[in-house]
């Protein structure tokens, strides 16, 4: 039976009030809920509190789901929802503006701490990439989606995720070589 | 190329980047592409990005992680799984003391109340352990002489299973106040099957000392928070609970072995239930105290 098909078993088996096969939901897809989490919010801690908040979705609302998609895609979906309501109540918390577009790190920069708190590497660089655009680059390029699947999961057109996935790879590779070469002056602080 | 070519030409700059067009095709694209260098420049940002991704390690829960994810869901979903959950043909590990010491009791009023003549002749022996608990508080009402009275304004108590099941119901000052002389109670037999643990009873004296009567929700999260415990997603909560409820639940994994704690906290309620290895606590702001979080599993 195919990974789609034992999905599908699962989740009818849930509706149906088999409470074992959410149990089995769970198991089967947390790591790529995780994962997901993780490169949308960074922090571990969060990660966890979303992805909680995606399985209790998923407990609640299975019945929403329909059929004729993958149980993945709707699932990161409902991944997705969750990440971007916790990007929305933190920006909320930190009263401070999320970051829309590509910001390089520069010492000139106002916001200090930020800059020298970054670390050189992918996780690092993925937070400054814009939610939208890193959104897309993590369902495709970290999850290996494909333009189709991400486009359902995030709910626009194919045309528009293959834009912002070749648009966050570009703020992101802008980010890592930033962050790999820094400025000058941030290099003798 | 221009500069508006190269808006158009994301699809062959993403393809030639991900090394998805045949050996020709990829030739005529990098040909095609030198000629603009924003082009190159892009085609450079897309490969340094794919190839940071291809050297990304998985992401993995940790043991630990996929425990608190477990418990965290357990907690979150604890009643609603319950209501799913198929009823058991046979109750598990169910505790028979406290219907042997109940009925131990009931027999000993049987036998020795009546030729000490302490009661009416009218009495109903076969009268649950409830209406027991009830008379020796009316007899420590009539003789003046009750042992230990309880004036803890947060009421804590320990009740019965039974209460526990359905939620704890505002049984405070019931069968909570029987004395401490009288432990054949069903509320001193329900004790002994709930045996506190040394670190139990330091919660609940904490919970006692720090948790003091609020007026509104902000400051029983206040109390809460000065205690420790945190409040749980919100977000979540308010898809599923009245509005003004507020849940807050104690992190970490110590295990607790408890009787119902019961708190009257002002107008907000905080219930905490045994029975499981993490300590729940919910808080309501609506007078009826309905309970709509609990940790019963």
């Amino acid at each position: 039976m195919s990974d789609r098909a034992q999905d599908l078993a699962l989740i009818e088996r849930y509706v149906a009030g088999d409470i074992d096969a959410f149990d089995e939901l769970v198991r089967r897809h947390r790591d790529r809920v995780f994962a997901v989490c993780l490169r949308m919010l960074r922090d571990r801690d969060a990660a966890l509190d979303a992805m909680q908040d995606t399985f209790v979705t998923l407990f609640r609302k299975a019945d929403r789901f329909k059929a004729e998609a993958a149980f993945t895609t709707w699932l990161y979906r409902v991944t997705m929802n969750v990440c971007y309501d916790h990007l929305r109540r933190s920006q909320r918390r930190r009263t401070e503006p999320m970051p829309e577009r590509f910001d390089p790190a520069d010492a000139a920069a106002e916001d200090g701490f930020a800059a020298a708190d970054v670390r050189p590497d992918i996780e690092a660089a993925l937070q400054d990439v814009g939610a939208e655009f890193r959104a897309a680059v993590v369902l495709v390029d970290l999850q290996g989606l494909s333009l189709e699947m991400a486009s359902d999961a995030l709910g626009v057109p194919v045309g528009t995720v293959k834009s912002r996935v070749f648009r966050g790879r570009r703020q992101l590779a802008q980010r890592l070589g930033n962050l790999r070469h820094p400025p000058q002056h941030q290099r003798e602080e | 190329m221009s500069h508006h070519d190269h808006d158009l030409d994301l699809d062959l700059i993403m393809a030639l980047a991900e090394g998805s067009l045949s050996a020709s095709e990829a030739a005529a694209a990098q040909r095609q592409i030198e000629r603009c260098p924003d082009c190159v420049e892009d085609l450079e940002l897309q490969q340094t990005a794919l190839a940071a991704f291809a050297a990304t390690p998985p992401v993995a829960l940790t043991d630990l992680e996929a425990a608190r994810l477990k418990r965290d869901l357990d907690t979150a979903l604890g009643h609603e799984r319950t209501a799913m959950a198929p009823t058991p043909a046979k109750k598990r590990g169910f505790n028979w003391l406290p219907v042997f010491s109940v009925a131990a009791v009931l027999l000993a009023l049987v036998l020795v109340i009546p030729s000490l003549d302490l009661v009416s002749g009218d009495r109903d022996d076969d009268a649950g352990a409830d209406a027991v608990a009830l008379d020796f508080a009316e007899e420590e009402a009539d003789t003046g002489a009750s042992t230990e009275p309880t004036e803890n304004p947060l009421r804590i108590q320990f009740a019965t299973d039974d209460a526990a099941s359905d939620g704890g119901g505002d049984a405070a000052g019931d069968t909570a106040e029987a004395p401490a002389a009288a432990p054949t109670t069903a509320a001193a037999a329900a004790d002994e099957a709930l045996p506190v643990s040394p670190e139990a009873t330091e919660l609940i004296d904490e919970l006692d000392a720090r948790l003091a009567p609020s007026d509104s929700i902000d400051d029983a999260r206040l109390e809460a928070s000065l205690f420790g415990l945190t409040t749980s997603d919100q977000a979540d909560l308010d898809r599923c609970v009245p509005e003004g409820a507020e849940f807050f639940n104690v992190p970490g994994g110590d295990s607790y072995t408890l009787g119902d704690i019961d708190l009257d906290v002002g107008p907000v309620r905080v219930t905490a239930h045994p029975q499981r290895s993490d300590l729940g606590l919910a808080a309501h702001l609506d007078e009826s105290c309905e309970i709509i979080a609990t940790n019963a599993g």
